[in-house]
């Protein structure tokens, strides 16, 4: 033992200082690259309009012209569409994360005939793409009368077999005792889901929700094919409209959309890095 | 012999009991999961792909004749090599470069820059597909574009990015690995902070060079996530369709279409929904084909070490 802490400690100093000193620096040059994309369409952004295509592009921003910012949001129902979002965003994730915790502690607590078969017949829409059954679902949901509403955008996303196959996952790893120590004490079955398995649970329930999230308010395909009238647009779809700013060659207000667009997104992922990060790490993504 | 009837009642009542609050709690899901995914599978597998029906036109019985079509449908093959092309430039860098920067990541000591790191390289796939790719559109223009600007300053002459056969597939597998790489690098630098520091130390006081150690300590721990990440990395490169939708709409022609937007194309496009359901079921058994395989294959590599 005594030969190894001299070297450890010898591996730490110069030359290794000089590797992990080169590392930071390389990493951080491939991560500027990475962000270029933003750094290119803030910059931009802000310039005036007329100058927004001139060379060599902007990688700082050389004027400050935050009236794009508010010219775009009056031009554009940005307000209307963030809405549409967050409402439909919202309600997605809080009905299907209850319901899904709910079907993740019946399969990884509870013991009932034909456990199994629902599992599988669950998971099996982990491999359907969605491109596949798009044409049955838009057959139901028009059926339904559900064409042009919001709950065209929210229903068929209630069921999440990735979030139940993830915390089916975690929940199988919360020790049988707790569940047998709650049992002994009288608590009902939805009692120990809610009070003792749910408050174990929190980190994979942050990262579900948290995927769930970003998935959603990306989701395109949904509104291109469930949503007709412009101001039932959430946040993607109106995204498209700006393009309709390009004959007006003003690059710079369309960048200023796009930018507030990030916003929502940013802000969930630097709130949720953290969590996502260590639920991850304890949903033991092994198998 | 009393107390044991006694005990076997309860034991009766008990699983019936443990069956209905099984199903209870299940029930939810298993109805909103039937409604708008299972019923469609079905519908999908065993109607529609044998029916020809539009918006207006009723459901008509046709047979095979829509899996006929994909024989002289002379753009299924095109978007099937499409897609195939997409994942050999797609999936390796997902694959591969993610692990490189997962483990250069997890190397630098100082948490600070680890985190930020993390930030940095997971960030663009948190933002929304529809808005960046503006941003790239402008990126890729012809006359105005930072890509052609760089080149010009190398004196290569200006590339037409997505507006040229020969490049707009290869601009359009650009985007898609810079966008989603962070998805892989997520899950291989879960993998790499799960492999234990006593594994590693073993090594280097075995007089394993950082090398070795990547080799023959992280890499056969970390195969359970390579094995994650190529099955997604595949299976998700099979149903791509934001990022040529968005930059290209699959052209020019379809050279940069893929077989999820072919089935878009047919359906909403052409409202030939029968065709466009056969189309899905076939992108459905492509899937399954290479996720059987996958798990057939695993256990020739795949380590997994359940101590």
């Amino acid at each position: 033992m005594k030969k190894i802490k001299p070297n450890k400690i010898r591996n730490h100093s110069l030359s290794d200082q000089i590797g992990q000193t080169a590392l930071v620096v390389c990493l951080t040059v491939i991560g500027i690259l990475m962000l270029f994309p933003f750094f290119w369409a803030f910059s931009t952004s802000l310039r005036l309009p007329k100058d927004s295509f001139s060379l060599p592009p902007a990688f700082f921003p050389t004027e400050w012209r935050w009236e794009n910012y508010a010219y775009i949001f009056k031009a554009l129902p940005f307000g209307r569409y963030l809405i549409n979002s967050i409402v439909v965003v919202v309600s997605i994730v809080a009905v299907s994360l209850l319901f899904s915790s709910m079907a993740a502690f019946s399969f990884a607590k509870l013991h009932f005939k034909g456990q199994n078969i629902m599992f599988i017949y669950i998971i099996c829409g982990l491999m359907i793409p969605f491109q596949s059954i798009v044409v049955a679902q838009f057959l139901i949901v028009s059926r339904m009368n559900l064409i042009d509403t919001p709950l065209a955008l929210i229903l068929p996303y209630i069921a999440n077999p990735f979030g139940i196959f993830l915390l089916r996952q975690f929940m199988a790893g919360i020790p049988n005792s707790y569940y047998d120590a709650a049992v002994i004490d009288g608590c009902n079955k939805f009692r120990i889901y809610w009070n003792v398995i749910i408050p174990m649970s929190v980190p994979s329930l942050v990262v579900v929700a948290f995927i769930q999230f970003i998935a959603q308010w990306n989701n395109f395909f949904a509104p291109l094919i469930y949503i007709n009238s412009t101001e039932k647009f959430t946040l993607p779809m109106g995204m498209q409209t700006l393009k309709g700013f390009r004959s007006a060659g003003s690059l710079a207000y369309i960048l200023a959309g796009v930018m507030i667009s990030l916003v929502v997104p940013s802000v969930v992922y630097i709130i949720g890095q953290k969590h996502l990060i260590k639920g991850t790490l304890l949903s033991g993504l092994k198998s | 012999m009393g107390t044991k009837t006694v005990h076997t009642v309860s034991q009766k009542q008990r699983t019936i009991r443990e069956n209905v609050s099984g199903y209870l709690f299940i029930l939810p899901t298993v109805l909103f999961y039937t409604a708008f995914i299972g019923i469609p599978i079905f519908m999908t597998v065993f109607i529609l792909s044998f029916s020809d029906f539009s918006l207006l036109s009723p459901l008509e019985f046709v047979g095979l004749t829509n899996f006929f079509k994909l024989f002289t449908d002379p753009d299924f093959k095109i978007v099937v090599f499409n897609t195939l092309k997409f994942i050999c430039i797609i999936a390796p860098v997902h694959i591969i470069l993610g692990l490189v920067l997962a483990t250069l990541i997890d190397s630098v000591r100082s948490r600070f820059f680890q985190g930020f790191f993390r930030t940095v390289f997971y960030f663009p796939l948190v933002v929304t597909t529809a808005s960046i790719v503006l941003v790239w559109g402008y990126l890729y223009d012809y006359n105005f574009g930072v890509f052609n600007w760089i080149l010009s300053q190398f004196g290569i002459a200006p590339i037409r990015w997505l507006a040229d056969t020969k490049w707009s597939l290869l601009s359009v597998a650009l985007f898609s690995a810079w966008k989603f790489i962070g998805n892989a690098f997520l899950y291989y630098y879960i993998g790499l902070r799960n492999v234990p520091d006593v594994y590693l130390e073993a090594a280097s006081i075995d007089g394993a060079s950082k090398l070795q150690q990547f080799f023959h300590v992280k890499l056969p721990l970390l195969t359970p996530t390579l094995f994650f990440v190529i099955t997604t990395t595949l299976i998700n490169c099979f149903q791509m369709f934001d990022e040529p939708y968005f930059l290209t709409r699959g052209g020019p022609g379809v050279s940069s279409q893929t077989i999820a937007m072919h089935i878009y194309r047919k359906g909403f496009g052409e409202y030939h929904f029968g065709y466009a359901s056969t189309l899905g079921l076939i992108l459905f058994l492509i899937v399954l084909v290479v996720t059987i395989f996958m798990f057939a294959f695993q256990k020739k590599w795949v380590n997994y070490d359940s101590e």
